[in-house]
């Protein structure tokens, strides 16, 4: 029995099309003259580059789409600080012309100062340049495809950038020449340039974009000794429609403190606010230790920031009872109540109340206090979770009564499996449909007779 | 011949592998987490081979947990719990061999992740941990991971290749969006998991890049044939027919309609369809359609009747009548019968069902959701 194979023989990327006639068609070109071949491979190049955003994918893939149907070698010369240059070459293996193989290197910026051509294009003057011979680019061609492969034919084309030229590409044939090419490759070399001009301002953005979704995205759980945790977080796929759920929980002296919300607002707004609760959070609970003093003292600080921004939030600690099971304090504004699933499969609100934190100067918060026995766990959720609309049902909600129903099924599994499982009922209710994030946290009494650690 | 009599001869590795499993198998079954754990751990400290601790005992186990559910002897709670030992299990053996191989030997990156829709995590999970084990850097993107979150992180990231994992036949099509996905971008795709079945061919015609069997041939193969360059293909690998878009077109409308017609069936018989049991009808419906649309789409109609016999199992093991789903088909049928290729799959799948009895009552869960639980088809 074949237990693992490449996918097909004639391998993709092996791209000439007949082995038996021994000649190099591209699959995409027409069955005409080797020139509107080229033409067709090159479109299709430009195609595949135009695909990446990546930008060390898309230079290798520059170089290796035009090989070997266009060029027998293909390097792409890009400067860096300091008027160095690096480059990159893709060409076929020798005896294999299925595979193809790439390499870099870099120019320091005394041999790249002395190459005329490379000047020439950089600078703009020129956009197609023939390399003398002896030019240094020579050395690169020998050392990838041999001694013999010189002179052939050879040219440079420029790669313009926004707003400069941002590199060269050089195309080598070992034999034929490229006289009805030019006009084809100095296009590529243009979708090239636009490529990568696009891929580099993607980086840029996405790098400034992750330092928000940093914020955003809750750190794992810890494991703790006295609670069996569990979470899962799934954020909205829409930028516009990531919201701040956060949680977190934290191992104290005596047992360990948590916090759940969701503020109000998506996109970035919602991240900003997010980073703050948690610092804040983070800031007060080394001075005070009780839920709802907590969300009293947050409720201030979120008026004075701004009233506009506010947040819904569950704020408790749990302490390990000496005979098993938890004890459990805790203070809620304005989120839906928490459900405590007992190791028989019944399940029972957590009725907290109080209103959205930071909305009112006269807001009021309460302190509930219960016992999760060993083995229950209490689920907090988002209203991701029993929004998540049902396309098939003509957009219907989940509910908080198909969620009860769910857990009623899962008495006495564990929380992190309670999570997957609501994650996944979830899922599958929305049936490809868009969604907010849906976030669960699950904190589970350790059953008894088990061991904290492990 | 020993020298010194006294030595024992050296119990085959294969039995110590397979007693381990049976130990750990029997500890999972009755939930003893810890113990379960422990025997891992004194496996380990005994020089037990990693990778055969991670495929040849927990993957095992987690077959046979699925085997037991669906004869019906597992419940859903005992099946989550046991994925749970087995995940914790699994962190157990990569850690102690991580601490071993240090962090010099990298081979390369892979971008591991579960189709859109597919929940099983831990096949794709035990895949990356061999490969961590072999010096591999493995990010795990997650179970059910949307073809656009792969998309994007593509665009941001250099990985090698994409191990990609789809149990269930029926996220195939979400199978071939995220290997385009992956392929239109430069980054080769390495298929796996039972949903593609028993050998390379869907794999080939979704366009993946390579395709294993096993988590085991999979770490083999990548280890021979990366770096690959070039690895997409030229053309549209695949053209679904078009009974297949109108399929998925008409399917919401199927979906209502065949819900309704249930209703009324049983209304007629007397009975009525509460809240939880007309979830039910949706999601099965949507999971018939479901499954033939990708029958359809990959043209290969085993993808239905595989389900549907697998199905018939699951159903008669827990006493479920079997009518309900050959009403379904027929009720498809009716409504589908300008649509040749669509009614043939059809009609093979009611086959299956030739002569099962009528009647029968609202059933206390969906098909769907048992499939979903054991993902076994």
């Amino acid at each position: 029995m074949v237990s693992a194979s490449i996918i097909s023989e004639s391998a993709p990327w092996e791209r000439g099309g007949s082995k038996e006639e021994g000649s190099l068609r591209p699959t995409s070109g027409t069955n005409g003259s080797g020139r509107s071949s080229v033409e067709a491979r090159l479109r299709h190049a430009a195609r595949e580059v135009g695909n990446i955003l990546q930008p060390e994918r898309l230079v290798e893939q520059a170089v290796c789409s035009p090989v070997p149907e266009v060029a027998d070698l293909c390097l792409l010369f890009l400067p860096e600080e300091g008027g160095a240059v690096r480059w990159t070459g893709a060409f076929t293996a020798e005896g294999d012309l299925r595979r193809i193989v790439t390499t870099e290197g870099v120019w320091p910026a005394s041999t790249a100062l002395d190459v005329n051509w490379l000047g020439e294009l950089l600078d703009g003057a020129r956009t197609v340049v023939e390399p003398k011979p002896d030019d240094p680019v020579e050395g690169l061609v020998t050392s990838m495809v041999g001694e013999g492969a010189l002179p052939g034919a050879l040219r440079a084309f420029a790669v313009p950038g926004l707003p400069r030229v941002a590199g060269a590409l050089v195309v080598h044939r070992t034999s034929g020449s490229f006289a009805t090419d030019i006009e084809a490759l100095t296009e590529y070399a243009e979708r090239v340039g636009t490529a990568l001009s696009s891929a580099r301002m993607y980086q840029y953005q996405a790098r400034t974009a992750a330092t928000l979704k940093a914020a955003l995205v809750p750190e794992p759980l810890p494991v703790i000794e006295h609670a069996l945790l569990g979470a899962s977080f799934r954020s909205a796929v829409e930028a516009e429609r990531i919201g701040g759920d956060f949680y977190q929980v934290n191992e104290v002296e005596e047992g360990f403190d948590f916090s759940f919300g969701d503020v109000c607002g998506k996109g970035n707004d919602a991240a900003l606010l997010t980073g703050m609760i948690r610092q804040s959070l983070a800031a007060l609970r080394l001075v005070e230790q009780d839920p709802q003093r907590l969300l009293e003292l947050l409720n201030v600080l979120l008026l004075r920031t701004d009233p506009e921004k506010f947040s819904t939030m569950l704020l408790g600690t749990g302490l390990p009872l000496p005979g098993g099971g938890l004890r459990i304090r805790m203070a809620g504004g304005g989120h839906m109540p928490p459900l405590v699933v007992g190791v028989d499969g019944s399940v029972r609100e957590v009725v907290v109340g109080g209103l959205f934190v930071g909305a009112l100067e006269e807001a009021v918060f309460r302190t509930v206090e219960f016992t999760l026995e060993p083995g229950e766990v209490m689920v907090a959720y988002s209203d991701g979770v029993t929004e998540a609309r049902n396309p098939l049902f003509g957009g219907q909600m989940l509910g908080e009564q198909r969620l009860s129903r769910l857990l009623g099924e899962c008495g006495s599994m564990p929380a992190p499996a309670i999570c997957d499982r609501i994650a996944q009922v979830v899922d599958d209710w929305l049936d490809g449909g868009e969604h907010d994030d849906i976030t669960i946290l699950a904190i589970q009494a350790r059953p008894a007779g088990e061991g904290g650690t492990g | 011949m020993s020298i010194g009599g006294s030595i024992t001869p050296t119990e085959p590795a294969r039995h110590r592998t397979d007693r381990l499993a049976d130990a750990f198998f029997e500890r999972v079954r009755i939930r003893d987490e810890e113990g379960a754990l422990e025997l891992i751990r004194q496996a380990l400290a005994t020089g037990a081979d990693h990778e055969t601790i991670l495929l040849e005992v927990i993957a095992l186990v987690q077959t046979r947990v699925g085997v037991m559910w669906q004869a019906n002897e597992l419940s859903v709670a005992q099946e989550h719990a046991a994925t749970h030992v087995s995940e914790r299990a699994t962190g157990l053996v990569l850690e102690h061999g991580l601490a071993r191989i240090g962090s010099t030997d990298r081979r390369g990156t892979v971008v591991a992740a579960c189709v859109e829709g597919e929940w099983h995590g831990l096949p794709v999970r035990l895949l990356g941990d061999v490969l961590r084990l072999r010096g591999w850097r493995v990010t795990f993107l997650g179970a059910s991971v949307p073809a656009h979150h792969l998309a994007v992180y593509l665009q941001e990231a250099t990985p090698d290749v994409v191990a990609l994992s789809c149990s269930l036949p029926s996220h195939l099509i979400s199978a071939h969006g995220m290997i385009t996905a992956a392929t239109r971008t430069g980054v080769p795709v390495i298929a796996g998991g039972a949903g593609f079945g028993p050998d390379d061919s869907l794999a080939r015609a979704l366009g993946a890049t390579l395709w294993a069997a096993d988590a085991r041939s999979a770490a083999d193969l990548l280890e021979r044939e990366l770096p690959l360059t070039l690895p997409w293909p030229v053309e549209e690998v695949l053209a679904p027919p078009a009974e297949y878009a109108s399929l998925v077109r008409r399917r919401r409308d199927l979906v209502r309609s065949g819900t309704e017609h249930s209703r009324r069936s049983y209304e007629a018989r007397g009975l009525r369809l509460g809240e939880a049991a007309l979830d039910r009808t949706v999601e099965d419906l949507g999971h018939i359609v479901d499954f033939l649309a990708t029958a359809l789409y990959v043209d290969d109609e085993k993808v239905f009747t595989r389900f549907l016999d697998w199905t018939r199992v699951v159903l008669r093991t827990r006493g479920v009548p079997l009518d309900s789903v050959a009403e379904v088909l027929l009720f498809l049928e009716r409504e589908l019968f300008d649509y040749p290729r669509t009614c043939a799959i059809l009609r093979s799948g009611r086959a299956l069902f030739d002569g099962v009895r009528a009647g029968g009552d609202a059933r206390g869960r969906s098909f769907a959701s048992l499939i979903r639980d054991s993902g076994l088809p």
